[in-house]
């Protein structure tokens, strides 16, 4: 069976298809992944992560936006689901629940 | 538009093993992340970009085959097999990389030979109709074949008439010309006078203008869309416009016609009307060469009809020429020729004397076809090899297998899809060089070929089929071996099955023997071609350059002006007009000497004064011409040793003797010198008799012999004089020697092709034989270590495991040393002057494989013998 857990990149890019609402596309996504982290990635890993998110069911999508440039062919224009938004909250709340646990003294004083 | 976008293939690729699902969207992202690239980075890496991409695309997650596919047993297996063919690959790092590159070599070549073979054949294949089309040829009636390409104007008009079945004939009378349109002048060579029926026979696509009636009128001319684009920049609008002729006709274009395919075995740029020989200004072209069934000008062609027999046809005409000449000529021509008619296309693999260009050699075609299944061969037998000796690494893998209830036909299947595998991989690979080399290739070779078009189409489907065998039948011989083995004996630990190894030794020797006789025919044909350009020509064609007169006629009344200015510069030491240069094909002309009962034709060039000082020709007996004796300029022959020994004379006999200048008793004259021999073409042929007399309507080249070590300085100085003299005839010329030397072109095309060749054969049979000790080596690990730890040393081992292949390589050196002779003799027979003596080479050229052979087995076995006993034989 398919994990319900998000992995980082999984997350990352589910993130981006947030930012970038009614515009979020391969090649769109791809780029604001990298806009933020400053790593490459190739088109096929940003496709393969969208569709596998789309399987859990965090993500839906449907075709539309076909331009000149692209010779014609459709987009795959994604979407979070409410599964997707809920499983985004959890993964943040669970970090933030995480960091509440780092004894002050440890962080802030710079012992590490 | 078109241009920008990636390349097709890759995206009809990715649409292909896509998922139909996704493929829409995932080309559409690639295309837009392509322009980008494009615009940052440039085409070329946005090019490789794409492609690298696309091929991430192939994840098993959105391939159409897995997701489609019915998950039944065999399928299952077929992936299994697939993976586990992966999986030992990327095991077995270095043999996997040997058995991938000597295979991938050996496709190379294959894929170049097979390329090049197709191209040749194709020959003047395109025209409709084109099994239809013969030629008109001349040859010897005792012989009984065709020799001479070349034919005369007046037969094709009578055996039209005479001969039902000829559909329509059409004459090529090549003719370089100076054409100019306002002030821009270019020198035609391939400018030809021809039938209007011409586009009947060769098809065309007219861009403007009829077929059928552009070359009716005189004065009129076809030429084509390069040479339109050329003059007027443009294909449009191109007809009724008037090109000038030589300075002084003026031809109108009635039509633009598709440039003549790379393979045809002549090309032509300018088509001038046959109706305007009449008013042209060359005096030989519009009397006799025009009306004479003897004098030899034209390339005659016919296209036949349907329902004609050309085998009957070709009886029919044999000996029309007989008929068609009053007894008396027949005899003074003498030769008894006969006409025959050769299909167009066999010229270009079956050329005669006479030919316009380099053509084709069937049997250079014939051996590198040969080479080609044997480099193919070659490169199989790795893989045979290798995995034969590596089957008993593989056998602990079979034995569990078969245990776990694997039939035997399910072992061979796997094993079989393993070779198949990686042969594939080895064509993806080979091809790949192919795209990346052929370039190289084409400039290297002067050929022209492509890959990715229609016509190839066939080879590569024809190569795939080969190295799809290839991979089954090397795969076979592996397959039955290893899945014979029986799981108990496996399990049990008596696995040093010696099977196979007789013939694994049999592979190498033939990869060996191979080897040899390749490179020592790559060095016999080399040596052969310096010999043939190291040889003393006894004519200097060192430092003269040759100045074309292309049709200028005013050269011959002005020449003795222009050498005259030429001659007192000191950069020229002589200069002189003559019909030929070394290097050019002699034309006969029927001649009498004292003594002779009939007419004969002797090879007869028209020379000028100082000709025999400026090619550094040396009288035996005699004098040369002298400009000062009048009687000189027609009635006087100088002949070579070689005419005056056919004549029964000395030297110093001949000169004196009558000589009978066209045989009718009109122009009676004498010898006034013997030449000593000289080889005016290349030494494939024997010297012949050779006859020179002054003839100054022959006259189309001019000789300069430049003096002093600055040659470009001299051709710059003898360019300011030709301009200031012949201000509207361009100046355009070449050296004596490389014209020379051109003869031996295909000989080095053919030398270079077998070089590439054998360099493969020896790079891939090496691989083989570094796979094999590498195997070898590792399975007597233990012996060696043995030995060691009772004391031999490196050498002691070095000899033991080195001696059983210097058995093979003296074996394959007996067998490879009367085969290598065998070529040197064939080939060499087509040479009239051979290179000395070849034993050396033949003795010689086995021990370049022998070295390398040596090193790989010397540096391997070396490398084992210095293993720590201790860590080998702890496990015992």
């Amino acid at each position: 069976m398919k994990g319900t857990s998000l992995g980082e990149f999984e997350e990352l890019c589910l993130l981006a298809v947030g930012i970038l609402q009614e515009d979020a596309y391969g090649v769109s996504v791809k780029e604001e992944v990298e806009k933020h982290t400053g790593r490459k990635s190739t088109l096929s890993t940003i496709h393969s992560t969208l569709i596998r998110l789309e399987k859990k069911g965090f993500l839906e999508s449907r075709m539309g936006g076909a331009t000149e440039l692209r010779g014609g062919r459709t987009k795959r224009i994604f979407r979070i689901t409410s599964l997707g938004k809920k499983s985004m909250n959890e993964a943040r709340e669970l970090r933030s629940r995480m960091w509440d646990h780092i004894p002050k003294i440890l962080w802030e004083g710079g012992a590490v | 538009m078109k241009k920008d976008e990636p390349p097709k293939w890759i995206t009809r690729l990715i649409e292909w093993y896509c998922h139909p699902d996704y493929s829409k969207e995932i080309v559409g992202d690639l295309q837009e992340l392509f322009f980008k690239w494009k615009s940052e980075k440039g085409p070329l890496r946005a090019n490789i970009l794409y492609a690298f991409n696309a091929l991430l695309f192939a994840r098993t997650y959105n391939s159409r085959f897995l997701q489609n596919s019915s998950r039944s047993n065999h399928v299952m297996m077929l992936r299994n097999y697939f993976f586990v063919s992966v999986r030992v690959l990327m095991k077995n790092k270095v043999t996997s990389a040997i058995n991938i590159l000597g295979l991938s070599l050996g496709l190379l070549g294959f894929t170049y030979i097979a390329m090049f073979i197709a191209r040749e054949q194709s020959f003047d294949q395109h025209h409709q109709d084109h099994e239809d089309v013969y030629r008109l040829v001349l040859g010897p009636l005792d012989q009984n074949i065709g020799k001479y390409a070349i034919t005369g104007a007046a037969m094709a008009p009578s055996l039209h008439r005479e001969y039902p079945g000829i559909r329509s004939f059409t004459r090529f009378r090549r003719f370089p010309s100076l054409v100019s349109r306002d002030d821009q002048m270019f020198y035609e060579n391939e400018f030809y006078f021809t039938d209007s029926s011409v586009f009947d026979v060769f098809t065309h696509k007219f861009l403007e203008g009829d077929a059928k009636e552009a070359l009716k009128e005189p004065n009129s001319l076809v030429i084509t869309e390069s040479r339109a684009l050329r003059i007027f920049g443009s294909s449009k609008n191109i007809v009724g416009k008037t090109l000038t002729i030589d300075n002084q006709l003026n031809y109108v274009i009635t039509g633009v016609i598709d440039d003549v395919e790379d393979n045809s075995h002549f090309k032509y740029h300018y088509l001038a009307s046959i109706a305007s020989i009449p008013t042209h200004h060359n005096e030989p072209l519009r009397t006799y060469q025009m009306t004479s069934w003897y004098a030899h000008y034209f390339y005659t062609f016919f296209r036949l009809e349907k329902n004609v027999d050309p085998m009957q046809l070709d009886q029919q005409i044999r000996s029309a020429a007989k008929y068609h000449s009053d007894p008396d000529n027949y005899e003074l021509y003498g030769t008894n020729m006969g006409l025959f008619l050769q299909p167009l296309s066999e010229i270009h693999l079956d050329p005669l004397w006479g030919e316009i260009k380099q053509q084709g050699n069937k049997d250079t075609l014939s051996i590198l076809g040969i080479i080609a299944i044997v480099i193919l061969v070659l490169g199989t037998f790795n893989y045979t090899n290798l995995t034969t000796a590596q089957s008993i690494k593989r056998s602990k893998e079979v034995g569990l297998r078969k245990t776990l209830g694997a039939a035997k036909a399910q072992l061979i299947h796997q094993f079989i899809i393993e070779s198949v595998l990686i042969t594939l991989v080895s064509l993806g690979i080979a091809i790949s060089i192919v795209q990346l080399t052929i370039p190289y290739f084409n400039s290297h070779f002067n050929s022209q070929l492509a890959i990715w078009t229609i016509e190839t189409l066939p080879i590569l489907v024809f190569v795939f089929v080969c190295s799809l065998a290839a991979g089954l039948i090397g795969g076979m011989y592996p397959a039955f071996i290893i899945s014979s083995y029986k799981p108990t004996a496996i399990f049990r630990g008596i696995e040093k099955s010696r099977k196979g190894i007789s013939f694994r030794k049999l592979i190498v020797l033939a990869q060996f023997a191979i080897s040899m006789i390749l490179i020592s025919s790559t060095v016999i044909i080399y040596q052969q071609v310096a010999f043939m350009k190291n040889t003393e020509l006894g004519i200097d064609t060192e430092q003269i350059m040759v100045i074309p007169t292309n049709g200028n006629s005013s050269i011959n009344s002005t020449f003795e002006l222009l050498k005259e200015r030429l001659e007192q510069m000191p950069e020229v030491a002589q200069a002189t007009i003559a019909e030929l240069t070394p290097g050019d094909l002699f034309g006969g002309i029927i001649a009498r000497f004292e003594g002779m009962d009939k007419n004969r034709s002797f090879p007869t060039t028209g020379v000028s004064f100082d000709y025999m000082k400026t090619f550094g020709l040396k009288l035996l007996a005699g004098r040369d011409f002298d400009v000062t004796i009048t009687s000189d300029s027609t009635e006087r022959a100088i002949i070579n040793e070689t005419l005056a020994k056919q004549l029964g004379w000395t030297p110093d006999e001949a000169i004196g003797k009558s000589y009978d200048f066209g045989g009718d008793n009109v122009t009676p004259g004498r010898v006034i010198g013997v030449m000593e021999d000289y080889h005016f073409n290349s030494l494939k042929s024997p010297i012949f008799p050779i006859v020179l007399t002054i003839r100054p309507d022959f006259f189309d080249k001019i000789s300069i012999r430049l003096a002093g070590g600055n040659v470009a300085d001299g051709v710059e100085k003898v360019k300011e004089i030709w301009q200031g003299q012949y201000p509207n005839w361009p100046f355009e010329y070449y050296f004596a020697d490389d014209h020379f030397y051109k003869e031996y072109e295909a000989e080095q095309k053919f030398g270079g092709l077998i070089f590439s060749f054998s360099l493969m054969a020896l790079v891939i049979g090496s691989f083989g034989l570094l796979g094999i000790v590498l195997i070898d080596t590792r399975h007597r690990l233990k012996e060696i270590c043995i030995r060691k730890a009772l004391g031999a040393g490196i050498s002691n081992i070095l000899k033991v495991l080195s001696k059983e292949y210097l058995k093979i390589i003296t074996v394959s050196i007996a067998i490879s040393i009367p085969l290598s002779a065998l070529f040197a003799r064939n080939w060499l027979q087509d040479f009239a002057y051979q290179m000395k003596s070849y034993t050396w080479i033949i003795l010689c050229a086995p021990f370049i494989v022998v070295l390398v052979a040596l090193v790989t087995v010397i540096v391997l076995s070396v490398n084992a013998a210095k293993v720590n006993p201790v860590e080998i034989l702890r496990d015992e």
